[in-house]
């Protein structure tokens, strides 16, 4: 088997408040391989954020605990100096947010921005340098991209603006793309278009894509691997497959079944009650033991590890797997 | 210490209390050492709080003068004019052998009360026509922009010397026309606080409910609002005695014998070489007092409307 | 843009207009011209009524507007009552004085104020900032007059006796030494120093706080993050991103400061003697003399409207998301 590209191991980000402690990441372990879509799927405040920002070394030192390691190529990202880290960020590993809009500088011109991320890591002429950011914004799909370029953000719309955004993560050609709710301010349209284009230069480009969303319909199409995280912990992980055809985590049903499926019979959605906990004072035991409809004894007092149920499909719930599968099939998964 | 201004929007922690599908709002966390988060309460507090205890110490001062004042402010005594400070005369004796301790107190009252009056009234004035203009819109806020911008192309001091000329020099003529220049800016920054309040989506809902305009006002508007107007008000009584002051100070304010903190600095003037404690003392009140109020107003700024860009321009 | 010029131009003349009337009907509420004469005891009636007539003061006060109007629209601004000299010339002569005082002070103080915000902003709240932070606060407390009053007691009484034997180091008053003829440069820099702090003093408060304020708020912007994820140098971040962008709302803010200027910096000009517009308008008050009041007053609006207007040309120029019809 081919060594990761990623590797995160036990990751945790603290942060210290006025109000206590926030443990948006706690003991969050996972790789990213070559090539692969993987899908992060969590609700606000489940951390998925905060770990790839952590991975980015966008979550300062100065605000937060950070403990773990993150290997990539060989080395511990965390470990990494200012310097170093930002050798990597943008050219190895890159990333995109959610609203574009505000994500790039009103005041400077689209193509500069691009440039301006190839010169930080390239020596290279001005001259090369826009040529290469024309070449990019026509290679998203952007019309007259020679045009373009020269204009500021507020005259391109939501998806055009998306679209810049990509080529500016990809221009130096990372190995890892992570965008975080890259769809999330965008027109529905619109956002069925960005998701195929990142898909569709993924390969182009060779990158592996982290996909983080709320949104469970969007991995359904394009992820190869999915990962549920739940106030800073990972609940669940494993294939596309997995996840939808055999989850094995009562939060995952909980997400499946409050959202509607063409392939099921549902006769309502039902959303999980409740709220998520506060991050400063975690519940005891099992993150989302008070929400939980199947909880018994351990749940409330011992956090269940994230262990392997089935070949690389990992969960974190102190049910048997016998019953895990009887729930799932019984309850989640109704066949159409 | 903190800022005078209030924090910019998006410091706040993550949104606990989150449906499972709302879209995901990545905020910024202001994250502190715990050494540091407490440090910074204590300060906060302990800042505040010394300014209040300065102002009252200076408002106690004024209030209970002529108990705490051994001479009256006006008893002339040319044999000791002149004197430095010492101990039958703590602020010294001015050039006609008054009591500048008295003085300074009694002047104190006539600054602090115009002060007060002025930043109540402008504040009251200027609100409800700020809160007009800016809810109802349409030509009353036109004609309410275009007023205030003549009267603001206007350099404030003149506006004031020209107005108070048409006066005599009394204490209610100043407050009078303190007040009918400082409604203006007052009313332009609570018109932006409504303007901003009525595009925000709780109104929206109280509209769609079917609330009358009136009954928006006062549940949805006001109670909002309410924080920055203290403010403003607060802010607006260092504003008013530093003008009040300098508008004494140049001549034009109170008259003579009437002291206030201004027009004993203007008195001074000519003294200054040989009798520089006729200097330090009004001015050195003026400071703390218009210090104080404004540690005051932005402690309250602080409690009342921390998330708000109160922007100071319009 | 083009449009937008003349549009607000044309707009211009109501409010001059509007508020020359007012002014003038201020000023001859308060000013007797005749009141020297009256206080001569050998004056008689017949006087007072040719020097009314000489002034013009027996038409009704819409002529006498009118009349004063068609002068100053072609140039002639009036003499002055006390002096005896066209006004023109002396008004120029002071809006120059103001100029230079204001562009001296706002121009360093700017730079050191907002060089303050922008580290404060950085290092929030290190020592520095707490500092910076207490100091912005005494500044905005300050009252400038007292603060001018102790800085000529300090430089002129004690500093001279401790220092220079009864010498002042620094001019405490005027523009220039009145025994030196002709223009000497390092006299009017000595003469400016004194008059540019007290202005410092003030801009600087509230620029650091402004700048800071602004920073502040950009560095927590979305497109900071981006450009940091881009990887290119914290410097550059902070200087191409974070300060560029937080220089807007300052910009606006100094351009509606620097027409103040023409109003003349009154208190700082009365307490220095510095022959500005401000010092001007007091005199010119305190005199009755009331054919320069109204030429000033229209002189000084004009500048904060003017100055109003090129803040708002500077923004369409300088910020590519604003477009005016």
């Amino acid at each position: 088997m081919t060594a990761p590209l990623l590797e995160v191991k036990d990751l945790s980000v603290h942060f210290p408040t006025e109000d206590g402690v926030v443990r948006s990441v706690d003991g969050v372990s996972f790789t990213v391989e070559r090539g692969e879509t993987l899908g992060v799927v969590g609700e606000s405040g489940s951390g998925k954020s905060v770990t790839f920002l952590t991975v980015m070394g966008l979550i300062s030192r100065k605000d937060a605990r950070i403990s773990g390691e993150i290997l990539f190529e060989d080395r511990n990202l965390l470990a990494l100096g200012d310097d170093e880290m930002r050798g990597v960020r943008g050219e190895k590993i890159s990333m995109i947010f959610q609203d574009p809009l505000t994500a790039l500088n009103p005041l400077h011109r689209v193509g500069k921005q691009i440039t301006e991320a190839i010169h930080a890591h390239h020596e290279i002429s001005k001259k090369d340098a826009w040529t290469e950011a024309v070449d990019l914004l026509g290679r998203v799909g952007i019309p007259r991209p020679d045009a373009r370029a020269r204009e500021y953000p507020h005259q391109f719309s939501g998806g055009m603006r998306q679209r810049a955004m990509i080529a500016m993560a990809l221009a130096l050609n990372p190995s890892i793309l992570i965008a975080d709710e890259p769809t999330t301010a965008l027109d529905v349209t619109v956002q069925a278009q960005i998701l195929e284009l990142i898909d569709r230069l993924k390969d182009e480009f060779n990158t592996a894509v982290v996909l983080i969303t709320h949104d469970l319909g969007v991995v359904a199409e394009y992820a190869d691997n999915v990962q549920v995280m739940y106030a800073g912990r990972i609940m669940e992980s494993g294939s596309l497959t997995d996840i939808f055809n055999d989850s094995f985590h009562p939060y995952t049903w909980g997400l499946l079944q409050s959202i509607s499926r063409l392939d099921q019979k549902q006769e309502r959605l039902l959303p999980i009650k409740g709220s998520p906990p506060s991050l400063i004072n975690l519940p005891p035991g099992c993150p989302f033991h008070p929400r939980c409809p199947y909880i018994f004894d351990p749940c409330n007092k011992e956090v269940p590890p994230l262990l392997e149920d089935a070949l690389g499909h990992l969960s974190a719930c102190h049910l048997s797997l016998a019953d895990k599968q009887r729930i799932f099939s019984t309850q989640v998964a109704v066949k159409a | 210490m903190r800022e005078i201004e209030p924090l910019p929007a998006g410091t706040q922690p993550l949104p606990v209390d989150v449906p499972t599908t709302a879209p995901v709002i990545v905020a910024e966390m202001k994250a502190r050492t715990p050494r540091e988060i407490a440090w910074r309460r204590f300060k906060r507090h302990k800042l505040a709080v010394a300014g209040a205890i300065v102002l009252v110490l200076i408002v106690l001062l004024a209030i209970f003068a002529p108990w705490i004042a051994r001479y009256n402010y006006g008893h002339i005594d040319l044999a000791n004019s002149l004197l430095g400070p010492d101990g039958k005369h703590w602020f010294g004796t001015d050039n006609i052998g008054r009591d500048e301790f008295a003085r300074v107190l009694y002047g104190g009252r006539i600054s602090l009360i115009v002060g007060l009056s002025v930043a109540l009234m402008s504040g009251v004035i200027g609100t409800v026509i700020g809160a007009v203009a800016g809810f109802y819109g349409g030509w009353i806020d036109n004609v309410l922009m275009r007023i205030t911008d003549i009267f603001l192309s206007i350099p404030f001091l003149v506006v004031l010397i020209l107005a108070v000329s048409l006066l005599s020099g009394s204490v209610f003529d100043i407050v009078l026309v303190l007040s009918l220049v400082f409604w203006m800016p007052n009313a332009r920054i609570v018109r932006g606080v409504v303007l901003s309040l009525k595009e925000k989506e709780f109104v929206e809902a109280a509209r769609s409910l079917g609330a009358s305009n009136r009954r928006i006002i006062i549940s949805h508007i006001l109670p909002n609002s309410i924080g920055p107007i203290i403010v403003i008000v607060t802010l607006g009584v260092a504003q008013a005695i530093i003008t009040e002051s300098a508008l004494s100070f140049l001549g034009f304010g109170v008259q003579p014998p009437v002291p206030t903190w201004g027009n004993l600095l203007a008195g001074a003037r000519q003294f200054t070489l040989i009798a520089p404690w006729m200097i330090w003392f009004p001015g050195l009140f003026i400071l703390l007092t218009v210090l104080s109020v404004n540690i005051v107003g932005d402690g309250l700024r602080d409690a009342l409307d921390p998330h708000q860009s109160l922007g100071v321009r319009t | 843009m083009g449009r937008f010029i003349i549009r607000r131009l044309i707009y211009a003349i109501p409010v001059l207009l509007i508020v020359s009337i007012l002014v003038f009907v201020v000023v001859h509420k308060v000013v007797d011209p005749t009141a020297s004469l009256r206080a001569n005891p050998h004056a008689t009636a017949a006087d007072i009524t040719r020097l009314k007539h000489a002034l013009g003061l027996d038409k009704s006060g819409y002529h006498q507007y009118l009349s004063w109007l068609s002068h100053f629209v072609r140039g002639d601004w009036g003499t002055s009552l006390i002096a005896g000299r066209p006004v023109a010339p002396d008004i120029l002569n002071a809006l120059g004085n103001s100029i230079v005082l204001g562009l001296v002070g706002v121009i360093f103080s700017l730079i050191i104020g907002v060089g303050i915000g922008i580290i404060s902003a950085l290092k929030q709240y290190s020592w520095f900032d707490n500092t910076a932070t207490s100091a912005a606060f005494f500044g905005l407390s300050m009252p400038n007059f007292w603060f001018a009053l102790i800085l000529q007691l300090l430089v002129g009484v004690y500093l001279a006796r401790w220092l220079n034997g009864g010498n002042a180091l620094l001019p405490t008053s005027g523009a220039t030494d009145p025994n030196l003829i002709g223009f000497h440069l390092v006299d009017r820099i000595r003469h400016l120093i004194l008059p540019s702090i007290v202005l410092a003093v003030q801009i600087i408060a509230v620029y650091s706080r402004y700048m800071r304020t602004s920073m502040l708020e950009v560095m927590h912007s979305d497109f900071i993050r981006t450009a940091r994820a881009k990887g290119i140098s914290e410097r550059r971040v902070i200087f191409s991103h974070g300060v560029r962008n937080a220089l807007f709302p300052i910009v606006t803010q100094l351009g509606l400061d620097l027409g103040t200027i023409a109003g003349g910096l009154i208190v700082t000009e009365t307490v220095f003697n510095w022959p500005g517009m401000g010092a001007f308008f007091i005199h010119a008050l305190a005199n009755g003399d009331y054919p320069q009041v109204l030429p000033w007053v229209v002189v000084t609006v004009s500048s904060v409207i003017l100055f109003n207007l090129l803040v708002d040309i500077a923004y369409a120029v300088i910020d590519p998301r604003v477009h005016y019809a």
